[in-house]
């Protein structure tokens, strides 16, 4: 299904977790190097800047074929989006070429291409879908589905977390201009989607063989966190809900359940941060820390409580105690946290020369990062 | 840790009992780090902090009264900078290790209230007078100071900025005085002066051995400053756009050269791609002297991009290959 060499891609991890290890000091050179030689790759991946460097290019590439196809071709091509559709299906297709030819992993111009594709074909086929009521739902559903289908086979963390947000647009497309009974229901609907796919994300995550996708799962359950959270937001229900347009002037009725999506925006990140917290899980707590700044900015909107200044003071203050304080507590590890720095082999710059010195000079492939 | 991974491993005889042991005991008990989250909560709260005394300075200065602010502006500067002297190690031109953890962040929040508190006073007391230039300058003495005393690269940023400022005060006012209008050929005249300084910087802290680690810090600012302030003089300067490009050319080779002596993949890569906009800004200004008769130039145009962009893949993808062999004879 994934166009990589899937056995290199598990290499890859084998590596990765023999790093984690050396790192730790619980294996030493001999058995890491014994590793990265027996569980060997040869994925061309080159440097983190290089990478970037090479994925500008690439995109400059397709955007000037592009432009000189449409030049030469402009009074030939018939419409906008077939042409779009063109171009991204010659992106997959080069991509696809890159990988199998050249052996590309995330170099950035296979990851670029994917991105290109992934776009190109989107906007191709919702402008194809034309303007009618209710086509955006049909729009939000193509996206889903290119983007899925790309990230399914490329693995690709960028292009999971659009097809999840695409599907949740979709369905909050579904309901939006049918009825008012929909406007109530629809934030809940939403809550119910984003636990889904929360589960859904987390439950494939232990299944046996979804290794190669735990990048791309774990952005979709962050996407899904997000998304519980601000479907139950008081100021996104409050905007998109109860909104109605009429000969230009915009009604808006009294939200139901006001007290219901306060209560949300507040228990919300309280409970990420406990639950975090309790099960150990540092991702639900990055998420929880930043929803209660926009808990706090969502309250501010409504109730002028203090200037904008005195906030900003207040908040300085509380939270300069607040990181003095837990800083000092975590010296001495606590409920399994601790302000001790993770100790990886790219930060230890003993290790990092070692590594890359022995695997290069070792292997005889000079594929590895 | 994938404990049954290393369980594989220790059938494949790659890893020994007691590795096996010590990731079974203590691979699953980790302690879980928030090193850089707590860090970046307190960095946050330091900007906050100084975000918020400075818009109520300037909010507030009629209702509370401009001496009571600046006192207490000042007064908070200067506890923090006292704490810092307190408790800082003794000054070394190696690098110093800061003696706790809340220091670095004590120190910002003082240079950053010292910045308030000497604009303050020039903008409500004129102390200097109509001396704008003075106004900057003694501030960015102050914090190249410090950045050096205390040994904190986040210091030596702000210094750096200032710095830059300083340069464009100090030279464009005259020039208003004098011909009435301010053009951006001076703003790019100081960008090159800055980048080149920079880059003096760089060379005498790595040549005189006096905080050596800073010399990245000049590089990076001074990389970015000089090239953008050169392809902008290439755009600016349209009579003598050649030349421009020449300097460029020459700059790029150097930074390239050096790049690969150091095995350095970021400058190659800032280096190429600063360079390659130089090269397409040239081919462009190029065609547009052809004038627009026909539209082949533009095709021209378009094909010089792609056949290019391609090629300078290919010589990244080179040149990541010849660093990494550089990489493992060190």
């Amino acid at each position: 299904m994934i166009a990589y060499n899937n056995e290199w891609l598990y290499n890859r991890h084998i590596q990765a977790q023999a790093d984690e290890a050396l790192a730790s000091k619980y294996i030493d050179n001999a058995t890491h190097n014994a590793v990265y030689e027996k569980h060997a790759d040869h994925f061309y991946t080159p440097n983190f800047f290089v990478r970037i460097g090479l994925a500008l290019l690439t995109m400059v590439v397709v955007f000037f074929v592009a432009g000189l196809l449409g030049l030469i071709f402009r009074e030939a091509l018939g419409s906008f989006a077939y042409f779009a559709i063109f171009i991204g299906v010659a992106c997959y297709a080069g991509a696809e070429y890159i990988v199998r030819s050249n052996l590309h992993y995330n170099s950035g111009v296979d990851s670029m291409l994917v991105w290109l594709a992934a776009f190109a074909t989107s906007s191709g086929v919702a402008w194809a879908l034309g303007y009618s009521p209710h086509i955006e739902i049909a729009q939000a559903f193509a996206v889903t589905v290119i983007c899925l289908l790309l990230a399914l086979r490329f693995a690709d963390t960028f292009l999971s977390i659009a097809a999840a947000i695409a599907l949740l647009c979709m369905v909050f497309f579904c309901f939006q201009n049918s009825g008012a009974m929909f406007y109530t229901i629809m934030p809940f609907v939403l809550i119910v989607v984003s636990v889904a796919l929360y589960f859904v994300a987390v439950k494939a995550m232990a299944v046996q063989g979804s290794l190669l996708y735990k990048q791309c799962l774990t952005a979709i359950s962050i996407v899904a966190l997000i998304g519980v959270y601000a479907a139950g937001n008081y100021y996104v229900v409050n905007e998109l809900s109860g909104r109605r347009y009429s000969y230009g002037i915009t009604l808006r009725p009294s939200l139901s359940f006001g007290w219901f999506f306060w209560l949300w925006t507040f228990a919300v990140p309280a409970v990420y941060i406990w639950l975090g917290i309790r099960s150990k899980n540092i991702i639900i707590i990055r998420v929880g820390l930043p929803l209660i700044a926009a808990s706090l900015f969502t309250f501010r909107y409504y109730h002028h409580v203090l200037s904008p200044e005195l906030a900003m003071l207040l908040g300085g203050i509380v939270l300069f105690i607040a990181s003095y304080m837990l800083i000092k507590y975590l010296r001495i590890p606590h409920g399994g946290f601790t302000f001790e720095p993770e100790r990886t082999v790219s930060n230890d710059p003993n290790l990092a020369k070692i590594v890359t010195g022995e695997v290069i000079s070792n292997s005889g492939h000079a594929h590895h990062t | 840790m994938d404990t049954p991974l290393f369980e594989q491993l220790h059938n494949e005889g790659l890893v020994s009992a007691e590795e096996l042991e010590r990731v079974r005991v203590h691979g699953q008990s980790r302690n879980i780090s928030v090193h850089w989250d707590l860090r970046t909560l307190l960095y946050l709260s330091i900007l906050l902090l100084t975000g918020g005394i400075g818009i109520l300075l300037y909010k507030n200065a009629d209702t509370i009264g401009h001496a009571t602010l600046v006192i207490l502006t000042g007064l908070l500067a200067a506890t923090c900078l006292a704490y810092c002297f307190r408790l800082a190690k003794p000054y070394s031109n190696a690098m110093v290790e800061s003696p706790n953890v809340w220091f670095d962040y004590i120190l910002l929040l003082g240079c950053l209230l010292l910045l308030a508190f000497v604009g303050y006073m020039q903008f409500q007391y004129h102390v200097f007078g109509m001396q704008w230039g003075l106004a900057t300058f003694i501030p960015m003495l102050f914090l190249f100071a410090f950045a050096y005393y205390f040994d904190h690269k986040g210091v030596l940023g702000l210094a750096i900025t200032n710095l830059g400022a300083w340069l464009g005060i100090a030279v464009a006012p005259m020039q208003l005085i004098r011909s009435q209008q301010m053009g951006n050929g001076d703003l790019i005249i100081n960008g090159i002066i800055l980048g080149i300084l920079l880059h003096l910087f760089m060379w005498l802290s790595n040549n005189f051995n006096v905080k050596a680690h800073f010399a990245t810090v000049y590089r990076n600012f001074g990389v970015h400053v000089l090239f953008i302030a050169l392809i902008a003089a290439m755009a600016h300067f349209d009579n003598v756009y050649f030349l421009w490009f020449l300097i460029i050319a020459g700059v790029a080779a150097l930074y390239i050269y050096s790049a690969i002596a150091q095995s350095s993949f970021y400058y190659l890569v800032v280096t190429a791609l600063y360079g390659y906009v130089a090269a397409g800004y040239l081919v462009v200004r190029f065609v547009i002297t052809l004038g627009f008769d026909s539209i082949f130039p533009i095709y021209l145009v378009f094909i010089y991009f792609i056949l290019s962009a391609i090629g300078l893949v290919r010589v990244l993808m080179r040149y990541n290959k010849l660093l990494k062999q550089n990489d493992s004879v060190q």
